[in-house]
Order: C-alpha cells, then sequence, then structure tokens
C-alpha cells in the first residue's frame, strides 16, 4: 500500500500527523512552562481571597491569604534572615523546627511564643526589666505556630499550615496566581486585590491617588455607579469603564481632608 | 519496510564510526572526560565556593550534586559538537559528495533513508559519549563514595532527549543546504547565537523565560541535579533538584523539536533534485 | 517492456533543460542517447529515475506510473547516473551488499550475485578496500556492479566507459554488447564516443536543447562521422545537411540513393563512416577497412 500510494499524499499523512502531536504538545507545553515559572505569583494559590503587594526600596512583600488562612512571601534581606536554623528578625533570633517535606519543600516550624519570646529577650534589657515575666501565660497564649519555608533563592514564605500546604500545591498543579498577576503588577506603593462570589476589586495605591477597580462577576454596574456618584464632592473620579466595570481614582488629599 | 531500515541503518552506522570525525569526537570528549575528572579529584571540597556568597538558604548545599551539575553542564554541550560533525552534514554531503546519485536511485524510500540515516548519527553520538558519562560515575563513586543514581538517570534520560531533538534540527538544516560548509556554518550560528540572542532579548526586554529554545530546554541535563539555570539572568533560583513539572515541559520540548524537524526534514528531502 | 515519457518538460526557474518531450522504448535493445554538452542527456536519465522530477508530463515503465511506483520498478532497474560516489568508509564489497539487500536479495544468493557482478566488470581484486581509497576508474567499475546487480531487465547508464582507460573500457563495451546478445533488456545509455554509440546502438536518439532531434527508429538515412579535418569541407558535400555535434563529430544527414556516391567521396584516411545497416553498407565498411 506504501508503494502505490501517492508520494504527495504520503507527505500529506506524516504532515498532518505530525501537526496532530505538535499542536496539543506546544499548548501543554506552554501551559506547564507558566507553572514551572520561579516567581511571586507562582506561590499565590489562583483562589486566594485577598491579595496584597507592597512595594518598598525595590522588593515586593506579598500578604494573602482566605478566610482559612493567610500567608506573608517576603524576601530575605538585611532585616529578615536566615542564620543557621535560626531566622533573625531586627536582631531577634528565632528558632525554627524542622516539620516536613512537602511537595518538595522542606517546611519549617515556628511558634508565635517563640517570636515574641524572642523579642523580649532582645527587648528586656531595655524596656522589660522591671517587669516579670510569666513564661507559662505566654506559653499557654501563643501556643499557635506558624510555618515557613524557601520558595526560592532569598525569599520566605510565612504563615499557618493550611496556608503553606496551598501556596506549595499551587506552585506544583499550576493553580496560581501567575493568570492573575495583571492585577497587582502595577508599578505603586502598594497594589491589593480582592476576590468574592460576586466581585472583584483591585487597585493601587501611588503617592498622589488610589486606584480602585470594581467588576461585578453578574449584573450590572449602573447601580453601583449610581450609589457612588456622591464621592465626586469629595474630589473622588468615578468613571464606568464598561457595563460590569468601574474605577474611582481617589485622590490621597481628599481622604487627609476627611480625617 | 524494517528490514530495508535496518539495512540501512546498519551501512551508515558503519560509515560513521569509521569516520575521522568519530575520532575526533571520541578525542574531544576524552579531553573533555580528563579535565572533569581532575577537576573533581581535587577541588571536591570547595564545589560550594561556586555558589554567589549572598545566596542564603535554608537547604544545605549538598556538593556532589553541584560536582554531578558541573559534570552535567560540560555534557549538555558535548551533543551540540557532535551533531555538527555527524548531523549537519548528513543530508548536504549526499548532494555535496555525489553520494545521493547513488543512493536516491535505489529502490527505498527516502523518507526511510533519512530516518535511518538520523537513528544512526544518533546512535554514533551515544556512543562517542559513553566515555564521559563512564569517567562521571566513576569519578564521583570514588571522591564521594556513592553516587545520586535517581538525578543521575533522570540526566541520562534528558541528555537522550536532547541528543534526539539536536539531531533532528541539524538533520533539517542540512536538509535545506547543498554544501556541507554552508550547513555547518548554519548549525552553528543558529545554536550559539541565535539562540542566545533570542534568549537573551525576551528575557532582559519581556522578562520572558523562552523554554521553547533548545538551548534553554537542554539547561534541565544539569538542572536535575541543582535548579540553576545558566541560560537566563535570575536572581530566583534554588537549590533543589528541578521538579518533574520542569523535567516534563524539557521533554516535551525536545519531542516536538524532534517531530518537526524530522518531518521538515522527510518534507524537504522528499522534493530534493539531486544536482 | 516498455519505457514511455509523456510531454516531458523540465524547467530550473526560467531555464528549460528539456522538452517537451515524448519517447516510447517498447524494443529490447541498446538505445543511445547523443547529444552535445548542455543537450539535456543527463537530466533526461535523471528524471528517468527519480533523481529529479519533471515539471510537467509523466512517465511509465510497463504501463505503471513511475512517480507513484517509484521503488518497486527501480527493484528492476540498475542505474549509473553521473559519475558515481560512495561512501567512502564502507568498502566496495559493503555497497554492493547495500544496494543489494535493497534490491531484495539476500544470504547465499547477494553473495553469489556479488561476485558474479565483480567478475564481469573486473572489480573483485579492490573489492575489499575502502571506496575512500578506488580510482576514479575503480569506483566506476563499482557503479556499473552495482547497476548490474540482480540482472535487471533495464539499465539506464550515464556514460559508463567515462574515467575508465581505453582497455577497461573495451571491456566495459564487450560487457555491453554480451548484456544485449539475447535482446532480453533495455539498456539506456549516453555516450559522447561515437564510435562506442555506433558499435553498440540499436537505436540513437539525438538530442539538442533538450528535445530530440533525431531518433533512429523514425529516421534512418543518417549516418555519424567523425572527422579530424576542417567541418567547413563538408559543406561542400551539397546533398548532405550536417549537425554539428562537437568539434570533431558531427550528424550527417544524407539520403540512402546518395550513399553509393558519398562512400567514394569519403574514403580519406582518419575519416570513419558509420552506416545504417544494409548489404552496400557493410560493403562500403569493408572497402574503408582495407585503406
Amino acid at each position: 500500500m506504501c508503494g502505490t500510494m501517492n508520494s504527495k499524499m504520503k507527505l500529506l499523512v506524516i504532515v498532518i500527523v505530525a501537526a496532530a502531536i505538535i499542536i496539543p504538545a506546544s499548548i501543554y507545553a506552554y501551559n506547564l512552562y507558566l507553572t514551572t515559572q520561579v516567581g511571586p505569583a507562582n506561590f499565590i494559590p489562583s483562589n486566594s481571597t485577598f491579595v496584597l503587594k507592597i512595594n518598598q526600596n525595590g522588593s515586593s512583600y506579598y500578604i494573602f491569604g482566605s478566610d482559612k488562612g493567610f500567608a506573608i512571601l517576603t524576601p530575605i534581606n538585611s532585616e529578615i534572615q536566615m542564620q543557621k536554623s535560626n531566622l533573625t528578625f531586627n536582631n531577634t533570633s528565632i528558632p525554627l523546627t524542622k516539620y516536613a517535606n512537602i511537595g518538595g519543600f522542606e517546611v519549617y516550624q515556628i511558634t508565635l511564643y517563640d517570636i515574641i519570646d524572642g523579642y523580649l529577650a532582645n527587648q528586656s534589657s531595655r524596656y522589660l526589666s522591671s517587669y516579670p515575666i510569666d513564661d507559662q501565660f505566654f506559653q499557654n497564649l501563643t501556643n499557635e505556630s506558624l510555618y515557613l519555608y524557601e520558595p526560592y533563592s532569598n525569599h520566605l514564605i510565612v504563615g499557618t499550615l493550611g496556608e503553606i500546604k496551598n501556596t506549595i500545591y499551587a506552585y506544583n498543579h499550576g493553580t496560581n496566581f501567575s493568570n492573575k498577576y495583571k492585577y497587582i503588577s502595577s508599578k505603586g506603593l502598594a497594589e491589593f486585590y480582592i476576590n468574592s462570589s460576586n466581585e472583584t476589586i483591585w487597585g493601587n495605591i501611588s503617592n498622589t491617588s488610589i486606584y480602585v477597580f470594581v467588576h461585578l462577576t453578574n449584573g450590572n454596574i449602573t447601580q453601583l455607579y449610581n450609589e457612588t456618584l456622591y464621592l465626586r464632592d469629595l474630589g473622588v473620579k468615578v468613571i464606568k469603564l464598561n457595563s460590569s466595570t468601574l474605577e474611582l481614582i481617589i485622590p490621597v488629599s481628599s481622604i487627609s481632608k476627611q480625617f | 519496510m524494517s528490514s530495508n531500515f535496518f539495512n540501512i541503518y546498519s551501512h551508515y552506522f558503519r560509515n560513521y564510526y569509521r569516520s575521522k570525525s568519530f575520532y575526533l569526537i571520541l578525542i574531544i570528549v576524552a579531553l573533555a572526560s580528563v579535565l572533569m575528572s581532575y577537576l573533581t579529584f581535587k577541588y571536591s571540597n570547595r564545589v560550594s565556593e561556586m555558589l554567589p556568597s549572598r545566596l542564603i538558604s535554608l537547604s544545605k548545599v549538598n556538593s556532589e550534586l553541584l560536582m554531578m551539575y558541573l559534570w552535567a553542564y560540560i555534557l549538555s554541550s558535548l551533543p551540540v559538537f557532535a551533531s555538527v560533525f555527524f548531523s549537519s552534514p548528513a543530508i548536504s554531503s549526499e548532494i555535496e559528495m555525489r553520494t545521493g546519485y547513488f543512493v536516491f536511485s535505489q529502490p527505498v524510500d527516502r523518507t526511510i533513508l533519512v530516518l535511518a540515516k538520523y537513528m544512526a548519527a544518533v546512535t554514533v553520538t551515544i556512543i562517542s559519549l559513553l566515555v564521559y558519562a563512564f569517567s562521571e560515575v566513576i569519578s564521583i563513586i570514588y571522591v564521594y563514595g556513592f553516587i545520586e543514581y535517581n538525578q543521575l538517570l533522570w540526566s541520562m534520560a534528558m541528555l537522550i532527549l536532547f541528543i534526539l531533538a539536536l539531531t533532528a534540527f541539524t538533520f533539517l538544516l542540512s536538509s535545506i543546504f547543498n554544501k556541507n560548509l554552508y550547513a555547518y556554518i548554519t548549525s552553528f550560528v543558529v545554536y550559539f547565537v541565535i539562540f542566545y540572542a533570542v534568549n537573551l532579548i525576551l528575557y532582559l526586554l519581556y522578562n520572558y523565560n523562552a523554554f521553547f529554545l533548545l538551548n534553554n530546554a537542554a539547561t534541565i541535563i544539569e538542572r536535575v541535579y541543582v535548579n540553576i539555570n545558566p541560560t537566563i539572568f535570575t536572581s530566583n533560583f534554588s537549590l533543589n533538584p528541578a521538579g518533574i513539572n520542569d523535567i516534563i515541559l524539557s521533554s516535551v520540548v525536545f519531542i516536538i523539536y524532534t517531530i518537526a524537524c524530522l518531518v521538515g526534514a522527510i518534507v524537504v528531502v522528499e522534493n530534493k533534485e539531486v544536482q | 517492456m516498455e519505457i514511455k515519457l509523456e510531454n516531458i518538460v523540465k524547467n530550473y526557474g526560467k531555464f528549460r533543460a528539456l522538452g517537451p518531450l515524448s519517447l516510447t522504448i517498447s524494443q529490447n535493445g541498446i538505445i543511445t542517447i547523443l547529444g552535445p554538452n548542455g543537450a539535456g542527456k543527463t537530466t533526461l536519465l535523471k528524471v528517468l529515475v527519480g533523481l529529479s522530477k519533471p515539471s510537467s508530463g509523466r512517465i511509465y515503465i510497463n504501463g505503471k506510473d513511475f512517480q507513484n511506483n517509484r521503488k518497486e520498478i527501480l527493484k528492476n532497474m540498475g542505474v549509473l547516473v553521473e559519475q558515481p560516489e560512495f561512501y567512502p568508509y564502507l568498502t566496495g564489497r559493503e555497497i554492493l551488499e547495500f544496494s543489494g539487500k535493497l534490491k531484495g536479495l539476500k544470504g547465499k544468493n547477494l553473495e553469489e550475485e556479488i561476485k558474479r557482478v565483480s567478475e564481469i566488470t573486473g572489480s573483485l581484486e579492490f573489492l575489499d578496500k575502502k571506496v575512500g581509497k578506488y580510482s576514479r576508474g575503480m569506483k566506476q567499475r563499482l557503479g556499473i556492479s552495482v547497476a548490474l546487480e540482480n540482472d535487471p531487465p533495464i539499465m539506464i547508464l550515464d556514460e559508463p566507459t567515462f574515467g575508465i582507460d581505453p582497455i577497461g573500457s573495451l571491456e566495459i563495451r564487450e560487457v555491453l554488447k554480451n548484456l544485449n546478445k539475447n535482446r532480453e533488456k533495455i539498456i539506456i545509455f549516453t555516450t559522447h564516443i561515437v564510435e562506442e554509440a555506433s558499435y553498440l546502438s540499436d537505436r540513437i536518439i539525438i538530442l539538442e536543447n533538450g528535445i530530440i532531434k533525431n531518433d533512429t527508429l523514425n529516421d534512418s538515412d543518417y549516418v555519424l562521422v567523425k572527422v579530424t579535418g576542417n567541418l567547413i569541407n563538408l559543406g561542400k558535400y551539397q546533398e548532405m545537411t550536417i549537425k554539428k555535434l562537437s568539434d570533431n563529430q558531427a550528424l550527417i544527414r544524407i539520403r540512402k540513393e546518395n550513399l553509393p556516391d558519398f562512400n567514394r567521396e569519403i574514403t580519406q584516411k582518419n575519416d570513419i563512416l558509420f552506416i545504417e545497416r544494409s548489404s552496400q553498407v557493410e560493403e562500403a565498411i569493408r572497402e574503408l577497412s582495407d585503406h
């Protein structure tokens, strides 16, 4: 059959079969690529209820979570350092305990007690030497633990165990914030993102203004637009971007006026 | 069809391993093996000094994995030289050396010819690198007492996929030209200049890691030990081995290159005029 | 057996190298393709064996379309196109094994066939040397051996005696003549050597600028003349049309009834006259040989 098959037909079949393999493989590769990137967005779970990004001195700090837990992604710098098995924060040394290897990452445990104890130990000579400290009291009160791990070089994620697990899962399975990073990628003092079942709110804060975008998942933005029109009197710009999205531009000066 | 394939494969394989190019590659590989063995024996306890001093990490530095990373880093460049010698002139030499008048007038599909010659080139490339792999295993076991087999097997598997992809790529370039010199130069320029330039531009201007470039995908050979990508300029890396997703991604890229380039070469050769 | 070319055209860009050309070969025997440099002889052979695809037209071998049955047809074809080159690190024997297996030979049959064809072409003594060390003539003999393998009913040979020493060339000519003894094959070959063409051919096809100018099948009134003198001198023969093939080769077409006069005129030394076979002609040749 191969011998009698027209050579042009044969080539066509080869090309079609190859395309049928290459095209879906390329799409799969691209999606896989997104999951292997090493950056903050790849560790923030996609279904986070809130994400806050604070930019300071060229570094970015992320605080994110949901009603079930929270975590902070922070660069390791002069304020936060790792030395052997201790976390050093503002000259306060906090011991780390290995907790488990979760999803390929070594997760460590610190207790709030240790944090406060460490802080107090540092501070006590200056401020609290005259106050007696009841260790038992603090231990009972602060039995909660925080967990941390190193997602990639020079960065830490610290948070509740549930949220730590969520971040590792989000990285390993690609269910992370990489597709939504555009909400918090503008350059300002801070960016924020809040997601609920009905609406998504995001924005950023600069020296002069706060930009807030509201997008309704279902329904028309018109009612909300009408309800916020009064803010114009306070110097706030209210702009209807489309049938489901509203933009508010709040000058920082108008806030300070209010307070 | 399969007996034709094996007949053609065995004759091309014989022609390859008897050629001067094969012995030249063996010498290059042997030289690399000697240098890396010397490095392993002499500097095994100082290998962690190659990491940036400001790197702060919770993970303990695994010096053996770092050393195997260095071996693999060199290993991932060797197939490029082998493929230039064996695969760049694969099709162009049939025209330039006029062996095409003989072989293309034989009662055999040109597709089978291309595939059989391709497999012969892959085989001889793998054989030429065995010396290096063998030296690596001996040196590491001698110095460290044991070897990370899991990572080694992954690295070798990725190397084989890389050889398949790279050979297919250079076959495609070879099929386009009728002169060996153009095929040699194009292979080198595309791999060492164009790929690197595209990588640089995409990363510096758009902060985009060009995972689809063959040289980028080839870094998985060393990243299965320590996930440091030498082709991108990021400060974000991990001392952990690359995860399974990285391995799958590079494997898929290799497979795409292999299929696309082989099909391209077959289409070109089927329509090629022997002149 | 039949080879049929229908309206074959081969273009290289805007340059027409061949065609439109139609040709049918249905009688066994040796067919010579003759023509000056650039006439399209090698292009025609390349198209015939699939090394080059025609820009238009079709080729049928024994009624089968060549493009769609290439592999099957080439199994029954012995091919030698251009001056052959082989893989330099393989021996002649390995080359013959390679091509023999592709033609379906194996085991003892293959060994015997290799021995047979090497003996015919005189290549047995250097068969186990690597081809990279072969001279031009040795490669040519190996190429003919490859073409002879499996005793194909159709052979396509491009200047088979090129690069071979004079004695060797004579041997190769005798090989071809022997192959044609029982008229069991179609052997198509090209040559520049007029004596070779006339000595061997049952039919001569003249190509010029890519098209067939003359074909002895249809036009038997012509002779091939090799002259060492100035071709202008031939102009005095009024009853002839002369086509110059090269500096010292010409195709002269004369009317048959002028043949006896013509013979008497050209009896000079070094002029060789080849004429279509007939009893008159045989006598004329004998006369020339005696001088």
